[in-house]
């Protein structure tokens, strides 16, 4: 997807950054085991946080010492043994990749796009074998959001929130306690949201001058209402995350959200754009 | 809701009382009502709540009534929030902006929304409701707009105002510890008022040669 949500590395434990790089590690292999080596090239940051929060509910599973195949000459390291979470969001993170080089394709006719499509055709095929309904939630939500992208509608609210329908409703196929389901839709609900209004923001120069669909620039958007915008989100999400009750990975997962995220939005906010050079 | 209220505070056995009120505090403010006004996460966060004031009522009793503070501490209730009746709006179409608010009270944005679209006149009490709406649904971006338009139109409304310092408010960058979800309304809180005091009488004092003195302590 799009690697925004991740942990803010300087503030985390010893042991906590172990246990997220064994999340992530685990989620590239469990891709790997699930939908074949080249599948593995789609693993997303973002997914490696679903994974987590979707274990949180649970007592940690704990790790593995595994040699990677993809760097065979690295010592054996530290791997999140297999769980729901990590074979929900493998399915996920190969769905989403998926639609989004289709619709990269269809729209801006990129080439690689089609070709990476191709690539992932069979695993997309296994995946919406294996989880119809989150294959039904993500196709659907794409074309929900595709279509207000293609009008070119001059709002902000419109496509953000059709993101954040869509991630609530992959997350409600997520094997998850219901007692939590309220609190962690709230919080894939915003966090989707946050997700789309950070990389629209990030996207607008290129967008610009490509011409393609971008929510700030339709509506003429500037900072001060960007940076309102994202931080709504962010805090909507963060009062979600504060009603959870999370059994594990409870340091990692608040420094993902309290840190991580809140200092990207900053550190976004305060630059001009993904090309623009910051001053050394 | 039968934890171990030491659980519920995230607190050890051997915790001091001091320990555990300062957990209670700081719970509190995690799930205070107050956050959690515009919120469908209302009831979840009010039971929470509940669970640490049980939880910290039992602490502080157990503790051979050491501290007071236990008779006045667990007085945080939720309240309705938003109020859909209590409206001093008496200008035209009166009836159909009070079914309206009715309707955005039981949390029925439908409703309300088709009852707003039908009324023609679109003054300060049409933009705060659709702006409340918008904001209820989570589009935060027209709720900005429309809830600001509201307080333009009438700035001295105390309803809209205080809908639209607390919009701006929540706009705010998250800092831990929830300094910016709790920042004040208007800039005259307890805090700058005493320093701007202080800076007063330093003045003061400096101008008057030190014959002014408000303050006598500094």
């Amino acid at each position: 997807m799009f690697g925004y949500i991740g942990p803010e590395k300087g503030e985390l434990k010893v042991r906590e950054l172990g246990e997220y790089q064994a999340y992530y590690c685990g989620l590239c292999r469990t891709i790997g085991r699930r939908y074949g080596q080249a599948s593995r090239l789609t693993l997303s940051y973002d997914c490696a946080f679903i994974a987590m929060l979707v274990d949180a509910f649970l007592p940690c599973r704990g790790c593995e010492k595994r040699r990677c195949a993809y760097k065979p000459l690295k010592r054996a390291q530290m791997m999140a043994k297999p769980s729901e979470g990590l074979a929900f969001a493998a399915d996920m993170n190969v769905l989403l990749s998926w639609y989004k080089l289709r619709d990269n394709w269809s729209d801006e006719k990129r080439v690689f796009s089609a070709a990476g499509a191709l690539a992932l055709h069979a695993a997309k095929k296994r995946a919406a074998r294996e989880n119809p309904r989150l294959c039904a939630a993500i196709e659907s939500g794409v074309a929900a959001l595709s279509a207000i992208e293609r009008k070119k509608t001059a709002s902000v609210d419109a496509p953000a929130d059709a993101f954040g329908v869509m991630m609530r409703d992959c997350v409600r196929c997520a094997p998850i306690d219901e007692k939590e389901a309220k609190a962690v839709e709230s919080l894939s609900y915003n966090i989707g949201k946050w997700i789309y209004l950070m990389d629209a923001w990030d996207d607008r120069e290129q967008d610009a001058k490509s011409g393609s669909y971008n929510p700030f620039l339709a509506c003429g958007a500037e900072k001060e209402r960007a940076a309102f915008l994202l931080n709504r989100t962010l805090n909507e999400a963060i009062k979600a995350f504060d009603l959870m009750n999370l059994a594990s990975h409870k340091g990692v997962l608040e420094n993902i959200i309290y840190e991580g995220c809140v200092n990207r939005t900053q550190t976004l906010l305060n630059r001009g754009g993904k090309h623009e050079q910051q001053p050394v | 809701m039968n934890n171990n209220p030491y659980k519920v505070l995230g607190v050890s056995e051997s915790a001091s009382q001091e320990e555990i009120r300062a957990a209670y505090l700081s719970l509190v403010k995690k799930y205070h009502p107050d956050k959690y006004r515009d919120s469908d996460l209302k009831e979840i966060a009010n039971d929470k709540l509940m669970e640490v004031n049980e939880a910290y009522e039992t602490l502080t009793k157990k503790g051979n009534g050491k501290g007071s503070s236990a008779s006045s501490s667990g007085s945080y209730q939720s309240y309705g929030g938003y109020s859909g009746a209590g409206s001093a709006y008496s200008g035209p179409n009166a009836a159909e902006f009070a079914r309206a608010r009715s309707y955005i009270s039981l949390n029925n944005l439908t409703a309300a929304k088709q009852i707003l679209d039908r009324i023609d006149t679109r003054n300060a009490e049409w933009y705060y409701l659709y702006g409340i709406i918008y904001l209820r649904q989570g589009w935060y971006d027209k709720a900005n707009e429309y809830i600001t338009n509201a307080y333009q139109q009438e700035p001295n409304n105390a309803e809209y105002s205080s809908a639209y310092h607390t919009v701006r408010n929540t706009g705010n960058p998250y800092t831990r510890g929830g300094r910016t979800y709790t920042a004040n309304a208007n800039d005259c809180d307890g805090c700058s008022l005493c320093s701007s005091l202080i800076c007063a009488d330093c003045c003061c004092e400096c101008l008057s040669g030190g014959n002014c003195d408000i303050i006598p302590c500094c």
